[in-house]
Parts: C-alpha cells; sequence; structure tokens
C-alpha cells in the first residue's frame, strides 16, 4: 500500500484486503468466530493509531500478523483454558485445485492425506499451530519467539515437534 | 560419519535458521550423508504437502464471518470513543475522516460527530460488563429468601415465530423457593412450553426466567461480547453473537434493565425461527404457606418431585412436564466434590480440564490430557455420582463450561494502557550487568515467571469457581457445602499469599539498582463478593504479568526496567490489599 496516503485511508484499504485472512488466522488460533472478527477490527485500529502517532510501519503484512498473534496470546493466557479449533465438515476439493496430472484415484488418496493433516493441525497445542502458521507467513525464528515470549531455541524444538507430528499423519 | 542430523537440525537448517558455524557444519554433513541428503528432500516435500493441507483442506474449512463486516470508519468510530486515546490520534481521526473519498463521506461524517463528540465531552458511559455485574448483584439481593419464603415472578411472553402470521401472547407465574424453581404453565400454553424447552435445551440453571443466571447463561449461549446503548431512562445490552443454522440456537439476546434497581424489565431472545419477548409484570417475595399448594408441592425440597404424589388440584399433563426439577443427586454437592478433588490432583492449576454442568450431571471433560494423567483423572472420578467423563473430544465446545467464560478484558485489550517506558538495548545491558552473565539473567527469568504463572494459574481456578458458582447459586448451597467451597477459596488464596512473597523476594535485590519504589497503599475499589475480588484480583495479576514479562523477556513492546518496576512493585501491594479483602468476603 501507498505509504504516503493518510493513515485512514492507508488502513481502510488494507482492511479491505486483508480483513478476511487476518479473521481465518485468528479463527484458526481457536478464536471464537464472534471474538476473531472483533479482534481482526482492532488489530486494524491499533494500526491506524501507531501510523497517526507517526510509528512507521516498513513491511505492513507482518506487522497485521504480529500484531493479531499477540492479540490470540493475550486471549490464550486471559482465558486459561484448553484451545483448540473447530473445523466445520471439510468440504471437498475445489475441481480447480486438483491436479490434473493425477488419476481419480491418486487425486482421492491426495485429498484424504490433505485432510488428515488439516484435522491433524487443527488439533496441534496453540502454541505449535501458532508458530507453523506464523513460519508459514515467513516470520523468523526470532520474531515468533518475540510473539510467544519463549526463546529462539524454545520456538525451533516447538516447529520441529510440530512439522514431526503432521508429516507422521501425511504419511499414515 | 555416525553423526547425523537431528530432525530439528534438518528443519532449522532448511529454515535458514543455522548460526554460520552450525551451517558450515551441517552442509559439509550433508555432503557426504545420503541419509542425511534424502531426509531433507523428504522434509521438503512434507512441507509443500503441509501447505497444500493449510491452504486446501484446513482454511476453508474454518467458520465464516459471524457478521458482515462493517466499514473501517464505522469500527473507528465505534471503537475509538470508548478508549483514552491521545489527543492528537483524536484529532487525527477528525481530519483523516475529513480527507476520505466520497463514498465514505458520511460514515465519515459519523464518526467524526463520535469522536468529536468525545473529544469535547469524554463521556463515560457504564461499560457493559459493569451492568451486566450490577444487574447480579440486584438480583441475588432481591432472591435471597429463607426457607420459609418463596418468589413468584409473574411475567409476559410474547412469541413471534417467521412461520406465523400473528404474535402469541401469554402470562405466566413461575415459582421458586430456595432449593427449587417451577413454572405453571397451563394446558395448551405452547408459547411457556417452547420458551421453557429452550431454556432446558441450553441448560439454563434451574430458576425465574428473567434470572441474572438466566440472562447471563443466554448471553454466553448467544456469545459475542455485549454491547450497551441507552432508551430513555433505561439501558439496552445486547448479545449478538455467532448465527447458526440450528433452529435452536440463540442468534441475539437483548435486555432492558432499569438503572435504578439494575433488574431486567423486558427480555428479547431471537431464534433463527421465532423469537420471545418477556417482561416481567410482578416479583413478589411471599410466605411459603400463601403459595398454591400444588406449587408447594413442586417447590418442596425435602421431597424428591419424582416421588410426590399428583399435586392436590386437577392440573394439566403438559403443566406437570413443566416443572424444572432440581436432579434427583446433588448436584451442587457433586460439583464441588469434582472441583475438590481437582484440586487435591493439582489439576485445577491451568490444566486442560472442563467442567460443566447440565440437568444430566456433571460434565468433566479431559480428552486433552496426556494418557496418563488422564487414566489418573478417570480414577478419581469415575465413582462420583452424577459426574460423566468426557475422554474423547466432543463434537462441540459446551457453553457452559468453565473453559467458555467471557473474555476478561486484560490491560492490553481494555484500552487503559500503562504509561510504561520503552526498553533499549542499554536496559538490556544493564540488567545484565547487574545479574553478572546471561545465564543468571536467564535463571531469575524464569524463577520469576513461573511465581507469578503459578499466581496466575491460582487465579484462573478462582475465576473458574466463580464462573461455577456465581453469587446466586452460592447462596444457595448448603452450609456444609459453603464450608467445601470457603475451603477451597482459601487454598488458593493461601498459596496465592505465599506466591506474592516470593515474587517480592526474588525481586528485592533489584531495588539498589533499579530501585522499586514504596509501597502507596491505594485501596482498591469496594468488593461485595468473593466473586467480584477473584476477579479484580486476577486483573491485577494479569497487568503485573505482562509488565515482568515486557520488562524479562524479548517482546514487541519491551519495557524499561526503570520504568517497569515501580508499577510491579505497586501491583504486588495492591495484589496484596485486594488479596485481604478477598479473603474478608470468604470468611
Amino acid at each position: 500500500m501507498n505509504a504516503d496516503l493518510p493513515p485512514g485511508e492507508r488502513v481502510a484499504a488494507l482492511y479491505m484486503v486483508h480483513r478476511e485472512k487476518i479473521y481465518g488466522f485468528l479463527v484458526a488460533q481457536g478464536l471464537y468466530p464472534a471474538q476473531a472478527q472483533e479482534l481482526a477490527q482492532e488489530v486494524f485500529v491499533r494500526m491506524f493509531v501507531a501510523l497517526t502517532k507517526g510509528s512507521e510501519i516498513e513491511s505492513e503484512q507482518a506487522w497485521i500478523y504480529t500484531v493479531a498473534s499477540k492479540l490470540a496470546v493475550d486471549y490464550w493466557r486471559r482465558e486459561g483454558r484448553p484451545i483448540w479449533v473447530e473445523l466445520d465438515a471439510v468440504p471437498a476439493i475445489a475441481e480447480n485445485l486438483r491436479s490434473r496430472e493425477l488419476t481419480p484415484e491418486a487425486a482421492a488418496l491426495r485429498e484424504e492425506r490433505l485432510k488428515r493433516v488439516a484435522a491433524t493441525l487443527a488439533r496441534l497445542p496453540k502454541e505449535q499451530r501458532l508458530g507453523i502458521q506464523l513460519r508459514m507467513r515467513g516470520l523468523r525464528y526470532r520474531e515468533i519467539a518475540r510473539i510467544l515470549g519463549v526463546s529462539i531455541a524454545a520456538v525451533s524444538g516447538l516447529l520441529s515437534t510440530a512439522v514431526e507430528r503432521l508429516r507422521s499423519t501425511a504419511n499414515e | 560419519m555416525n553423526d547425523h542430523l537431528s530432525p530439528q537440525e534438518i528443519l532449522a537448517y532448511i529454515d535458514g535458521e543455522l548460526s554460520k558455524t552450525e551451517t558450515q557444519r551441517a552442509e559439509k554433513h550433508l555432503h557426504s550423508c545420503w541419509t542425511c541428503l534424502t531426509d531433507v528432500e523428504r522434509l521438503k516435500a512434507d512441507i509443500a504437502t503441509i501447505l497444500d493441507a493449510h491452504s486446501e483442506s484446513f482454511a476453508p474449512a474454518l467458520p465464516r464471518p459471524p457478521h458482515p463486516w462493517p466499514s473501517f470508519q464505522s469500527v473507528l468510530a465505534r471503537r475509538l470513543p470508548e478508549k483514552p486515546t491521545p489527543l492528537r490520534v483524536r484529532i487525527a481521526v477528525y481530519l483523516n475522516s475529513l480527507t476520505l473519498a466520497r463514498p465514505f463521506l458520511i460514515a465519515g461524517a459519523v464518526g467524526v460527530l463520535l469522536v468529536g463528540g468525545y473529544v469535547l465531552f469524554h463521556a463515560k458511559a457504564v461499560s457493559a460488563k459493569e451492568v451486566l455485574r450490577r444487574m447480579q448483584v440486584a438480583d441475588a439481593q432481591r432472591s435471597a429468601i429463607t426457607k420459609d419464603q418463596v418468589i413468584r415472578e409473574r411475567v409476559h411472553i410474547r412469541r413471534t415465530s417467521r412461520s406465523r402470521a400473528q404474535a402469541e401472547s401469554v402470562s405466566l407465574d413461575t415459582w421458586k423457593s430456595p432449593t427449587a424453581a417451577y413454572w405453571d404453565i397451563a394446558k395448551g400454553d405452547s408459547a411457556a412450553a417452547d420458551l421453557k424447552a429452550e431454556y432446558q435445551a441450553h441448560a439454563i440453571p434451574a430458576g425465574l426466567p428473567l434470572s441474572a443466571a438466566a440472562v447471563d447463561s443466554l448471553g454466553k449461549a448467544a456469545g459475542g461480547s455485549p454491547t450497551i446503548s441507552h432508551r430513555g431512562s433505561d439501558v439496552d445490552v445486547n448479545f449478538s453473537g455467532t448465527k447458526s443454522s440450528a433452529p435452536d440456537s440463540v442468534e441475539r439476546v437483548s435486555l432492558i434493565v432499569q438503572p435504578d434497581t439494575w433488574q431486567v424489565k423486558q427480555m428479547t431472545l431471537d431464534f433463527p425461527d421465532e423469537s420471545f419477548e418477556v417482561t416481567e409484570d410482578d416479583y413478589s417475595v411471599m410466605p411459603a404457606s400463601e403459595a398454591p399448594a400444588d406449587v408447594l408441592a413442586y417447590l418442596e425440597p425435602a421431597i424428591p418431585p419424582a416421588a410426590l404424589p399428583p399435586p392436590a388440584l386437577p392440573r394439566a399433563s403438559s403443566a406437570a412436564l413443566g416443572a424444572i426439577h432440581l436432579p434427583m443427586v446433588n448436584l451442587d454437592k457433586a460439583e464441588l466434590k469434582v472441583f475438590a478433588t481437582l484440586h487435591s490432583l493439582g489439576a485445577d492449576l491451568g490444566e486442560p480440564v472442563t467442567v460443566a454442568h447440565s440437568d444430566r450431571g456433571i460434565e468433566v471433560g479431559i480428552w486433552e490430557e496426556p494418557l496418563q494423567r488422564r487414566n489418573e483423572l478417570e480414577a478419581a472420578l469415575a465413582d462420583q455420582p452424577g459426574v460423566q467423563l468426557q475422554t474423547t473430544v466432543p463434537r462441540v465446545p459446551q457453553r457452559n463450561a468453565v473453559d467458555a467464560q467471557t473474555a476478561i478484558p486484560s490491560p492490553a485489550a481494555n484500552g487503559t494502557p500503562l504509561q510504561i517506558e520503552a526498553g533499549s538495548s542499554d536496559d538490556d545491558q544493564r540488567l545484565l550487568k547487574f545479574f553478572g552473565s546471561a545465564d543468571k539473567e536467564e535463571g531469575f527469568t524464569n524463577q520469576a515467571l513461573a511465581t507469578s504463572t503459578a499466581i496466575l494459574s491460582h487465579l484462573f481456578a478462582l475465576r473458574n469457581l466463580q464462573a461455577q458458582f456465581p453469587v446466586e447459586r452460592s447462596q444457595l448451597l448448603a452450609p456444609e457445602e459453603q464450608a467445601q467451597l470457603r475451603s477451597l477459596l482459601q487454598d488458593h488464596t493461601t498459596a496465592i499469599s505465599t506466591g506474592l512473597n516470593s515474587l517480592g523476594e526474588q525481586l528485592a535485590p533489584l531495588d539498589a539498582t533499579f530501585h522499586l519504589g514504596p509501597c502507596i497503599p491505594v485501596a482498591p475499589p469496594a468488593i461485595a463478593n468473593w466473586q467480584e475480588g477473584s476477579l479484580e484480583a486476577l486483573e491485577t495479576a494479569q497487568e503485573t504479568d505482562g509488565l515482568l514479562r515486557a520488562m524479562l523477556t524479548t517482546t514487541e513492546a519491551p519495557a524499561a526496567p526503570d520504568s517497569a518496576l515501580p508499577q510491579i512493585s505497586q501491583n504486588l501491594c495492591r495484589l496484596r490489599l485486594e488479596l485481604t479483602n478477598l479473603n474478608a468476603t470468604i470468611r
């Protein structure tokens, strides 16, 4: 987005583009949908406040996901309860996403495999799930450590544990 | 050759997170080891599968947003006025709204008016949470009766249904004794019977239709944070949560509250296919002897309702179905026993255990515990009367479980950020110099955070107890159960007190260098009961924990020790006073 725009316009444009993704990211951290939608809006309000205070934001996406993650971590700490993700009935993979190179049997096997991995992802411990999703979005271990309030070595350990769990499900 | 790379090293290598030396060693090893080289390639392929699973299967299965997205200007207008925001930010909201493109002009103008109003008047309204708290207190006061008294709440029910052209209106008498409740539903009165069925379907505690407990449970069933608005001299509170296609899901709960008495005048319940408007016509406390004999038969605590002879007066069968009985098992006793058992095993301190009560009994969810711990808890709880153990993941999380409480606003979320100076690398160096080595600093950090976490875990346990035993319910407990509850509460407050002393001792050596500051005894707000006191103390402890983490760990918003430590010290003073008040309400 154009950093020269006034904060109101700049954040309003980012809000249009990213609100659904941030909502999805927060729901994927175990927040109830209504809470996730409220907090997704809060992320952009915070960005607006930060910009009007004169803060410079280099990577808007990284900033947004970092703040959303911290809101999710705050939420976990407030709740003090087990957090899991409730998936709706997993829809069949859209036709246009299916590989044209696979036979119908191979495509069905692949789809089953992806569903198993998705179900495992939904049941990962919350820190592992958040770590994996932040890594998917390109955050470095140091940045993830800051969000979770743990050491870089701990992030390396929890990511490795999570990846091994997902791999074992994928290769069942 | 045998020094293979571990899975963790391989992942860190792929992620480019190994140090220069470690990377060189890994690459050298990979040049000579086909096994590890293959593992690297396999992991890359599996990561591709994980990414595919996330985008094609996981993300599409997440629930959709429950509400349409408001414009960003509406979001700003709604949120910023609630928060004490710096003047320059409020002015920026105003100026930015003027520069918006035309399509946003009208919404922007509304935002400017609201924000401008806030800038001018700094109006501070009572929050929805505070209204609900006052309602609970008011309800507990008016429903406090002796064993020789009963309450009659006469309500007017108006049902509107999408499938029927005309609304139905009925009057209903509901009754409550200290131990039971009864809705006197006449034959053919389907609106009242259906409303009662909705209450039962959502596991609303047996009681009067407009009781604080019923309102609280229905609000939670609707989900979402309560919002507040004003209608003339009355206050409106709305819960509007996730919309669902299920016919019995609560879409919205709206309350009209009288601000002079903090009592609910009217409640509207919206379901996908129909709405109920429940208005209180009369509320009377009377001697039990004045209640009709047939009603008294249902309210009589000494005899289980199932063992009662038919009512003295002829009564339609649907009326008998309308009775809400306390179950044969004493749920209070059973639930307290569950909490006592969990407490004795230390399982109430942050372990993933849920406790929920329903007409069927006490449901204890232990499915997230590791197998060995699950077996241990199963052995301890299995034979307890009225307890149902859930060892596998339920399809839908229970709405009234202790793990589904309304979130308590954290200092970060409630819009009152503390004025703490941001930390810098100089501060890190000063802390390092104070401790003498990184290892010693880490040791101190781990110890202080462990103590803070222990304090929080006991306060979360208190919060769970207050959620399960709100004022109204705890007042109705038998003396023996009250004593058991008191014992549990005192156990937690003693542990919190010990934790506070430990944390004070751990922080004391920092005083010479960073100056903790004096403990200025500022009296915390008065509390009416231990439930309130637990929440107050939890809020202070959460703020303290946040400050400790901001000062001692790598965070996005580090805090300078010179600024954070006096605040932490002051918070510990406040917590001690809050704990004293809390203990006074428990005795």
